[in-house]
């Protein structure tokens, strides 16, 4: 990762949270790009770099929602963790719900962490921020 | 019971035995006279008056027997009649006769003869015959057989003498007769002795075995109340008849305990007037303990010579033991069938050929009237009920080949219902399997109340599911906007701090969006508790003018996309809540329009109806974007929206699914998921019953 541009995709139907967590993002400094797909047809062509994301790279971060339209969420999920070189992406659900049902299958898809934003602003800023500190300055991920 | 007092009065049957024996002089002899005291007394009386010596000699000559008492005789004393005799003293029967010793005494002499046969000789005398010389008078002197002694014989005429001696003759020739008879008795007494031997010992043969069997014969002479019973029989009813074998009938008739005497009297008259067989069982109390005892009788009515009955020939046995046993098991058997009619379930008991040997009373229904305990006409279970053969999966038949109980439940047709079928294998002592009984419930009852039950529970279940989805979806997208309004409120307010105004009007209308977006939501929650709750009565809608009512309301819609509505076929007349049935119509054809796309030749949505498994089944179809199929399942289900960046919150088809299944039908989608082929919904309506005539 060294020197290379920091990159995260974005999954989120909700433009107007996509837009709260970028903004969010931005002031982490350290991101160089933050690609936001609506939906998990995109997701997936975003990741295999097919149609429209034909040659972009790989990111080296997955911010998860749930709830999509096309393709599920977790079904993105499903498909990343079991593609051999894929599954090497730290993926993390963020999505509103703090069911254990949706809890329970997220860890059984391989996520490596489950996020439930918070309503309050500031918790959900510090979320964000200690997040992307863990994932993308701590975390030592394969090369 | 009053003890009764047998009469043992003797028998008058002697006389038949009379003309029933031959009789058999050779086997006389003089002894037998002596036995008849009365004829002896005669002669005394007659000796006495007379004043002659009276005794007997038998045929050799030898005297036997002084009557009289006064004569002695010599031992050389022998008396032989004359050859003449007779013609001596001119009388029949009567003869003089001369001593041996002494010429000049003579006796009297007559014979007792039976039959031609001398038996002895009764002499009168001795005499001393003096010819007179005074022509007939002549004197007879009586003299004791030593003639010349002292004594002086007595002297009468000779006419005297010929009186006594014809007298004698008289006497001698009624003892004849006497004699005769008493011989005759004799030789038959003799005979009955060596019979009785014979007839003892068969008698007491009999008698042990008749014992042992508890049976006794008898013979009951109609005509004059005689009873003739065996040793055996008098032990069965306990009476010992003194001096012979009978009691008279009545006496027995009155051990007979009252409540059978009837009964007895008229088996016995039946039998009598057809001269044919009797059987009776009857209770009698012995005469000698006074015990109840059961008394078998089997016997027929003999006839006489005249073709009239005349006694009634019988066995008798004692079956008091196997008759309580009989009871005992009757009691037994009563009891088991009481149990068994009176369990409501059907219960059936089979040989190995599936007939059905016996049934309870609820059993008749299907195994048809064995009622008598007999199915005497041998019908296999499932003839009695019209079958050609055994059910499958015959419980019965599973019995017979494993030896172990075996269960089924099944809905029966014959009974129409659903039943509980178990079978139990019986066995005998020696382990082998005999019976199978079969016990049927009927369990519709629990099978109503089962799939009831069921059916709650997946309805209970699909409505928890609901509930969760319900409850999931309202934090989830209650949250999501809040986390919108609170986040760009709390980003807007930074960006005033930092003097940054640019973006603040584009924050404050997410904030905006949301809110609005909560709103909208806020309401379809409203919308959807109220479907369910608020019906309004049922009333019959012709759903064609109601399509057109929509196609209405829809007009704006329609012709901005410029979609045709071709109604394809008559639609039937339903009867419904009128605007919420409108809603199913509406919400579907909006939808419809919603997702129609642009196809080729421009929007279309095909209205009709069909009927399937009696199923009036309305459809509405578009030739739209389509819906995937793995999202069928899911577009009903509360706020599942397709696509979060089309309008509307995602409850219209779960409020189309409720107003179905309220109205008691169902709902279901049919796409491909092709762009262009579109979508068809189809949903069961409920016909008003008398469409024909409303249409």
């Amino acid at each position: 990762m060294k020197g290379e541009p920091v990159r995260i995709l974005l999954v989120e139907d909700n433009t107007a949270h996509a837009k709260l967590v970028m903004i969010n993002i931005k002031e982490y400094g350290i991101v160089n790009e933050v690609t936001h797909v609506t939906d998990g047809q995109a997701a997936l062509d975003y990741l295999y770099a097919k149609g429209e994301y034909e040659g972009v790279p790989s990111p080296h971060l997955v911010l998860l929602d749930l709830r999509l339209p096309k393709v599920d969420g977790l079904e993105v999920l499903s498909t990343i963790k079991n593609d051999e070189v894929l599954r090497k992406i730290p993926v993390v659900v963020l999505t509103t719900s703090t069911s254990e049902m949706d809890i329970g299958k997220a860890y059984d898809n391989h996520a490596n962490a489950y996020l439930a934003k918070p309503i309050d602003f500031e918790k959900f800023s510090n979320m964000l921020k200690s997040m992307g500190f863990f994932w993308l300055c701590w975390n030592v991920s394969p090369e | 019971m009053d003890k009764i007092k047998p009469d043992f009065s003797p028998p008058e049957y002697l006389r038949d035995i009379e003309n029933r024996h031959e009789f058999d002089a050779s086997a006389l002899n003089f002894g037998h006279l002596f036995d008849f005291r009365e004829t002896k007394k005669i002669l005394e009386r007659f000796c006495h008056a007379n004043a002659v010596s009276c005794f007997f000699i038998n045929p050799d000559g030898r005297p036997i027997k002084s009557l009289t008492g006064v004569l002695k005789f010599n031992d050389d004393f022998v008396l032989k009649p004359p050859e003449d005799a007779e013609a001596t003293l001119g009388e029949k029967n009567f003869f003089s006769v001369i001593c041996s010793g002494n010429p000049n005494v003579s006796y009297g002499v007559t014979t007792i003869s039976v039959q031609g046969k001398i038996l002895a000789y009764v002499a009168v005398g001795p005499v001393v015959l003096n010819n007179h010389p005074e022509g007939e008078r002549f004197d007879v002197s009586l003299c004791d057989d030593k003639c010349g002694s002292e004594n002086i014989p007595a002297k009468i005429t000779q006419a005297e003498f010929s009186s006594i001696c014809s007298n004698l003759s008289l006497i001698a020739e009624q003892m004849s007769l006497f004699a005769e008879q008493k011989m005759l008795y004799s030789s038959l007494f003799v005979k009955e002795r060596k019979n009785e031997a014979v007839l003892r010992g068969v008698k007491e043969r009999l008698s042990r075995s008749q014992e042992a069997a508890r049976v006794g014969s008898v013979e009951v002479y109609l005509d004059n109340d005689v009873l003739w019973g065996s040793d055996g029989f008098f032990k069965l009813i306990g009476v010992t008849p003194d001096g012979g074998s009978f009691i008279n009938y009545t006496a027995f008739c009155s051990l007979i305990i009252p409540e059978d005497r009837q009964r007895h009297n008229e088996v016995i008259n039946k039998a009598t007037a057809s001269l044919g067989q009797l059987q009776d069982v009857f209770r009698i109390r012995r005469a000698d303990n006074n015990e109840e005892r059961y008394l078998l009788s089997a016997g027929k009515i003999v006839s006489g010579p005249d073709g009239k009955a005349k006694k009634i020939v019988a066995i008798i046995q004692d079956i008091t033991e196997r008759k309580k046993i009989g009871l005992q098991l009757e009691n037994t058997s009563r009891l088991l069938n009481s149990t068994l009619n009176a369990i409501p379930d059907i219960i059936g008991i089979f040989d190995d050929n599936f007939h059905v040997i016996d049934t309870n009373i609820a059993g008749r229904v299907l195994f048809g009237n064995t009622a008598d305990g007999k199915n005497t006409k041998r019908i296999r279970c499932y003839e009695s009920s019209g079958m050609v053969q055994k059910c499958t999966n015959c419980i019965v038949e599973q019995v017979y080949q494993s030896g172990e109980p075996a269960n089924l439940e099944v809905f029966d047709k014959r009974l129409n219902c659903w039943v509980d079928k178990r079978a139990y294998p019986v066995f005998d002592k020696g382990g082998n399997l005999t019976n199978v009984i079969e016990h049927i419930r009927d369990i519709s009852d629990r099978k109503t109340t089962e799939e009831e039950r069921e059916n709650l529970i997946s309805e209970l279940r699909d409505k928890n599911a609901e509930l969760e989805r319900f409850n999931y979806t309202v934090s989830h997208d209650l949250k999501s906007p809040l986390v919108t309004i609170t986040g760009f409120s709390s980003v807007i307010e930074a960006e005033i701090k930092d003097g940054n105004y640019e973006e603040i009007a584009d924050f404050a209308k997410e904030i905006k969006l949301a809110s609005q977006r909560m709103a909208s939501f806020l309401d379809d929650l409203l919308e959807i508790s109220r479907i369910g709750r608020l019906t309004n009565p049922s009333e019959a809608i012709d759903l064609n003018l109601m399509v057109e009512e929509v196609k209405h309301m829809l007009m704006g819609v329609l012709a901005e996309k410029s979609i045709r509505v071709c109604v394809e076929t008559s639609l039937p007349v339903v009867m419904a809540d009128k605007s919420r049935f409108m809603e199913v119509f509406l919400n579907l054809i909006d939808n419809a329009a919603k997702y129609i796309g642009t196809p080729e030749n421009g929007g279309e949505i095909k209205i009709g109806s069909f009927v399937k498994d009696g199923k009036t089944v309305c459809y509405v179809k578009d030739n739209g974007i389509g819906i995937n199929r793995e999202a069928h399942k899911r577009i009903f289900h509360l706020f599942n929206q397709i696509d979060q960046t089309a309008k509307g919150s995602g409850v219209g088809l779960s409020i189309v699914k409720r107003i179905v299944e309220v109205h008691g039908g169902s709902i279901w989608v049919e796409s491909e998921g092709v762009a262009g082929k579109g979508t068809a919904f189809y949903f069961t309506v409920p016909v008003a019953q008398n469409e024909g005539e409303t249409k």
